[in-house]
């Protein structure tokens, strides 16, 4: 494998700059964000995992799909020009791995050309997690520490340096001319997670849809919406109209199944009039609707920011506890 | 079952064709149908629709929500859209004139299958602005009349005034073969006609399933009591359509409003059998 030292590492990011758009995760305000660097010195190299997952690039939480504006009475629209290249530098393999599922959705036909026009642009340099700690329970769920899925280039942090592993052509691409050099060292195993088993979930999930379980789970939940704020494969968005004067600017912005009016018509009418039914969407969705409709690959990798950033504790781990013993007993 | 939009691969799905109100007639005090015109010709030729599929109409400045396109298609006719003005963008749609311009996407969904229904009677319950859906359906058996069997048509709404396309009641009853009956849940001085809910007119109607489909249009609660009576009439699962109704933004199966299960009704939708149906409202 090749190794490139903290200070070469940091070289090739500067020269990158010249042709990408460099994003790293930063300290802003208190909080580890994926933000555009123009040094390496803002790099939080030391950061855990980004409060709001790096998918906040691709599909941002708020982004313009066209602008209108009046020429002679006539209305001419106009896209947004989406043509920076850029190096998603420093994500944790679970986000990787969940931008992998957002290109499932939205790559799909018909193609959601907003989406395929920033993912083509790229490149995802992830950084192994040598020392995760729970909540984290990526290993649990189909994901590792050290994965590769949805990655251009792995790099592991080692005493020496940082292992380099090439994933894809585009990752290859965009090593060239970084100073790797071989090793025979190789990287270190990532710390062990606590385990439980998420085996067969999917398939006992149509058999405890009417428990009372759910309700039980939610009592405490206030709807905050912070679960799939932060969630990295939550992909529902809402598309509004803002205006100024004569110009219209259509955009769209992320959404939450948790909030109550979500899937309220013009009328009044709300399939999804309680909480236990919002939750039971946001659980199903990820555990079984989108693996029937994507190859069975649940959509959660594992990241626990839901449940590092729940106001009420509720822990995803324990729902899923709760179902097997429910489906148990 | 869905069908290609104009501009094929590669055209961004949320940028809306411009289309110009041509005229617009009311239907009702809240309900006008609109027929907007694609002012691309060659969008024009390439937006083939089929009866039940919808469109995602914007109102520039306000927003844009989807709607049955409620026309039949033929070359360079307009798109006919019924309306009722209930919420922020279908206000902003009665406030536009003739000659303004509206964004159009789609067509998009499934469509009711008519080939598939060809020697069958066909019964027809649309209640208030769901007949809008059924409308295209009786239009298309009045138009093929000759491949249907009987064509019986059971209109309500909650008043009188709350009837659509009373104009076109005359073309209905005069196509041969064909009933019309209406009903409205409150009546007034004038009117002569039955005063019940729909589900207890589809009872006392007697509707034969023998070599019949029922297609079913209306508020949730109206479509499960009428089902109810269909079923209590004999009528199976395959046999009764209907149209979900849900909140939809992309209209692509990417935004996540009108997820049921695994279904997405604006892609998988928004037609499905009763037996379909029934099956994804489980999952609410």
């Amino acid at each position: 494998m090749d190794i490139i030292t903290r200070e070469s590492l940091k070289r090739w990011l500067t020269t990158l700059m010249d042709r990408y758009q460099v994003m790293a995760p930063v300290l802003a305000e208190g909080n580890h964000l994926f933000r555009a660097i123009s040094s390496t010195d803002e790099i939080a190299w030391d950061y855990y995992n980004s409060v709001v997952p790096p998918k906040e690039l691709i599909f941002p939480l708020t982004e313009s799909l066209f602008t209108l504006e009046y020429q002679n009475g006539v209305p001419q629209i106009q896209e947004p020009v989406i043509d920076r290249q850029t190096v998603i530098f420093g994500l944790r393999p679970c986000d990787a791995r969940a931008i992998a599922m957002l290109d499932a959705s939205f790559m799909n036909d018909p193609v959601d050309v907003p989406y395929a026009r920033r993912r083509a642009l790229v490149t995802l340099v992830g950084w192994a997690c040598v020392r995760p700690e729970s909540p984290c329970f990526c290993v649990n769920i189909g994901g590792a520490p050290n994965g590769t899925q949805g990655l251009d280039v792995l790099m592991t942090e080692g005493t020496d340096g940082y292992f380099v592993e090439p994933v894809t052509e585009k990752g290859k691409a965009v090593l060239e001319g970084a100073e790797l050099k071989h090793t025979d060292a190789v990287p270190p195993e990532p710390a062990a997670l606590p385990a439980f088993s998420t085996e067969g979930l999917t398939e006992r999930l149509p058999e405890v849809f009417l428990s009372p379980m759910w309700q039980q789970q939610v009592e405490a939940c206030i709807s905050c919406k912070i679960c799939t704020f932060l969630c990295p494969t939550c992909y529902c968005f809402d598309v509004r109209d803002r205006r100024d004067g004569e110009a219209v600017e259509r955009m769209r912005c992320w959404d939450s199944c948790q909030g109550a009016h979500f899937s309220k018509i013009a009328g009044g009418y709300n399939p999804r009039a309680t909480k236990t039914a919002r939750w039971k969407q946001f659980f199903y969705h990820k555990y079984l609707y989108y693996p029937e409709r994507f190859g069975g690959v649940i959509a959660c990798v594992g990241c626990a920011r839901c449940v590092r950033k729940c106001p009420v504790n509720i822990d995803i781990r324990e729902v899923i506890q709760d179902l097997k013993e429910d489906i148990s007993a | 079952m869905t069908s290609a939009q104009p501009g094929g691969n590669g055209r961004n799905p949320y940028v809306p064709y411009l289309a110009k109100i041509e005229n617009t007639l009311d239907l009702t005090y809240d309900v006008r149908l609109f027929r907007v015109r694609l002012i691309d010709p060659a969008v024009e030729e390439a937006f083939v629709y089929q009866p039940g599929q919808f469109a995602v109409v914007s109102a520039f400045g306000v927003g844009e929500s989807p709607f049955d396109i409620c026309s039949l298609w033929q070359p360079g006719a307009p798109l006919e859209f019924a309306i009722r003005r209930v919420g922020t963008v279908t206000s902003g749609l009665h406030a536009l004139e003739p000659g303004d311009v509206v964004g159009v996407r789609g067509p998009f969904g499934n469509w009711f299958p008519m080939e598939e229904y060809r020697g069958k009677d066909i019964i027809i319950i649309g209640g208030g602005i769901g007949m809008a859906p059924m409308r295209s359906v009786v239009n298309w058996v009045v138009e093929h009349r000759a491949d249907y069997g009987a064509l019986r048509v059971l209109n309500g709404a909650r008043s009188p005034q709350d009837l659509v396309f009373t104009n076109e009641f005359d073309l209905w009853r005069s196509s041969p073969n064909s009933e019309l009956v209406l009903t409205v849940d409150r009546g007034d001085d004038k009117w002569k006609d039955r005063v019940a809910l729909i589900p207890a007119v589809a009872t006392e109607l007697q509707y034969s399933p023998a070599n019949a489909v029922a297609f079913v249009c209306g508020p949730p609660i109206m479509i499960k009591f009428t089902v109810k009576a269909l079923q209590g009439l004999g009528f199976q699962g395959e046999q009764i359509i209907t149209t979900l109704e849900s909140k939809m933004k992309c209209g692509i199966g990417k935004c996540g409003r009108c997820n049921i299960g695994q279904s997405y009704v604006c892609l998988d939708g928004p037609v499905y059998t009763f037996a379909q149906a029934t099956q994804l409202l489980e999952e609410l």
